[in-house]
């Protein structure tokens, strides 16, 4: 995900202002380097084929920097641009029906550090969704780290626009990979592997000139492979059976290429370094601290563990999981009163609102982990109503809307996550919604029988304990 | 806004003063001072709900200024205005987390400074409530914050946190 100046997860070490200089440094390096000098072997080889657009302007934007490491040492600043002019495929101008297609067009400068000559090699990263459903969700792709839900093409390209290579995405992983090639050598490439075909792509270029969109298209060739699994298709530089090494007839796919980072054209595939894992990235909508007893937190977990398919879950990941907005930040704390379980805040900084949820561990240390469940269920649910419509949103009224709309999910939430009675689940659903009008409406018995259950959890008399 | 005036009379001795209204240009030092709201947002908030359901208060707004003092990469707290019980309670585990908050994102801050946060705290639970917010803001600042001998001071925006569900088994 971008945000102002996130920093590399791999390096705790480092302070925020050690950080913080070198990406002025970075920037520094950036602007007072003649990039279009780069002239390496295989740079001067891709120069041959086809460009389909020479220079177009970059103007990065270091308020948006991502920073990481390739799995091969090599650091990487990667930089949002915002750019008038634009190259994009042809077919994403009819899925945006020919508006501006920049709304969606995500583009990045990516430095990759150069251990030979000490300085990064330029490349340019385009993210092309593949509709509007992943239009915000191209916000939270970095080249090594694609969001899991994220599908559609990722291209890369050299300072000079010269195609790499490119990749088509399905919810985060690889499914096909394509490798220009010059118009003239594609019709001495009769020798392609199973799987692999040749292939043309219109790329058009876009600027806006008063107010006013002008694109112009060009045909660009390339090597298309279709990946079951990690690619084989990206081959190396000269020499390495991975590529083409000389302008003849390219042998794709070749050997799976381990980047080297001595090679400064190599670069991994995207979204898990040299061909291993993608990488799913860590939730963001929720942060649980190093404070919250380690049984709670695992409860916590597992109540946001989208791999869970209880409707609740799946509510708190639509609502939190994507966006950029609203967070929900989990702690514990002994409130020291021992009728609460656990409340809801919120604060508003700047664009963002936090919910705090606040775990009573006075109370719930001693409970059950279905207790504890039931417990981080109802507050993120008072944190769901309350990003859905957080001026109305109240504690009565959000109680009624619970017991009248989600009672019946919050049981099955539970069911799937512990071997429990649906009678009992319904009753830890009940949970804090004794002033609602319909618990009031319950047959006689009923409020006595739901209470006890939630007494004999809350103090692990029933259930499994927590600690 | 006319009582906010009249209480907020700030006497101050200092040679460097910093408001924090409105965000520019970010320099490394705003970027700990965000993360230091960030965190200072975040375990202000636990606490007060217990207060709250312990001792329901028919008053929509409570709130106070916490004073801090900043250095290297810890803070300690120099006073708090309008001290209610809930604050001395939390304020031991408030700091600790704080500290440790700061540690483990590496914020540090090369100049000592004095920051004033003004924390408001809206109840916003669905209960009738007095609209207080002018006697609040003189709890803010009290009769007016004196600081002598102090180099640095950084005023921040008021940081609100809106209560609004809580969990009780009854």
């Amino acid at each position: 995900m971008f945000s102002s100046c996130s920093f590399d997860q791999d390096d705790p070490g480092k302070t925020v202002f050690e950080k913080y200089d070198e990406i002025q440094k970075v920037k520094s390096w950036y602007e007072n380097t003649d990039h279009t000098k780069n002239s390496s072997k295989a740079n001067q080889l891709r120069m041959r084929l086809a460009s389909p657009f020479g220079d177009f302007e970059k103007n990065p934007n270091w308020d948006e920097v991502d920073q990481y490491t390739f799995d091969d040492g090599r650091k990487v600043f990667e930089i949002s641009l915002a750019n008038k002019e634009y190259i994009y495929p042809e077919k994403y101008q009819k899925f945006f029906n020919n508006k501006d297609a920049r709304e969606g067009l995500k583009f990045n400068l990516m430095l990759v550090e150069n251990k030979v000559t000490e300085d990064f090699d330029v490349f340019i990263v385009r993210y092309y969704p593949k509709d509007r459903s992943d239009l915000e969700l191209s916000n939270y792709n970095t080249y090594r780290s694609l969001h899991k839900k994220w599908s559609s093409e990722i291209e890369s390209f050299d300072y000079s626009n010269t195609p790499i290579a490119g990749f088509g995405i399905e919810k985060g992983k690889i499914i096909n990979s394509k490798r220009p090639i010059s118009e003239k050598a594609k019709s001495r490439s009769s020798n392609l592997a199973s799987g692999c075909t040749m292939s043309s792509t219109e790329h058009c270029f876009g600027s806006v000139q008063d107010n006013v969109p002008l694109v112009e298209c060009r045909t660009s060739y390339y090597i298309y492979c279709v990946n079951d699994n990690p690619p084989l298709l990206l081959g190396g530089p000269e020499g390495s059976n991975g590529g083409p090494g000389t302008d003849g007839p390219p042998t794709y796919p070749g050997p799976a290429y381990v980047c080297d980072s001595m090679d400064p054209d190599c670069i991994p595939f995207p979204g898990g370094g040299s061909g291993g894992e993608l990488e799913d990235p860590a939730p963001t909508y929720t942060n649980i601290n190093a404070f919250i007893d380690p049984c709670m937190a695992a409860q916590v977990d597992k109540a946001v563990n989208n791999d869970f398919k209880n409707k609740i879950t799946n509510l708190i990941w639509d609502a939190f999981g994507e966006s950029e907005i609203y967070n929900i930040v989990i702690d514990d704390y002994d409130e020291q009163n021992p009728s609460l379980d656990g409340s809801v805040q919120y604060g508003v900084s700047g664009d963002v609102v936090n919910f705090y949820i606040t775990l009573n561990s006075g109370v719930l240390a001693s409970a059950s982990q279905e207790y504890i469940m039931a417990t981080i269920f109802h507050e993120l649910l008072h944190a769901y109503l309350g990003y859905l419509n957080i001026d109305a949103s109240n504690n009565s009224a959000d109680h009624e809307n619970m017991v009248n709309n989600y009672l019946g999910l919050l049981s099955e939430a539970l069911m799937e996550h512990f071997s429990i009675s649906s009678i009992d689940a319904n009753h830890l659903s009940w949970g804090g919604l004794q002033e609602t009008q319909k618990w009031a409406d319950l047959p006689q018995g009923t409020p006595t029988a739901i209470d006890n259950t939630n007494q004999e959890y809350r103090t692990s008399a029933k259930g499994q304990n927590c600690n | 806004m006319k009582n906010l005036k009249t209480f907020l009379v700030i006497s101050i001795f200092l040679t460097n003063i910093n408001f924090s209204f409105g965000q520019e240009s970010i320099s490394k030092e705003e970027e700990s001072y965000l993360k230091l709201r960030e965190l200072f947002s975040r375990h202000i908030t636990p606490g007060a709900a217990s207060y709250e359901t312990t001792s329901p208060s028919e008053k929509k707004y409570s709130g106070f200024s916490m004073i801090l003092n900043v250095k290297n990469d810890s803070i300690t707290v120099l006073s708090t205005t309008a001290i209610q019980p809930w604050i001395e309670v939390r304020q031991p585990e408030f700091v600790k987390r704080l500290n440790q908050g700061l540690k483990e994102n590496g914020i540090v801050f090369d100049q000592e400074c004095v920051v004033v946060f003004p924390v408001l705290k809206v109840w916003k639970d669905g209960i009738e409530r007095e609209d207080n917010l002018e006697e609040i803001m003189s709890h803010l600042y009290e009769d007016g914050l004196q600081f002598s001998d102090v180099k640095c001071l950084r005023i921040e925006n008021p940081v609100f946190s809106y209560l609004l569900h809580v969990k009780r088994q009854l």
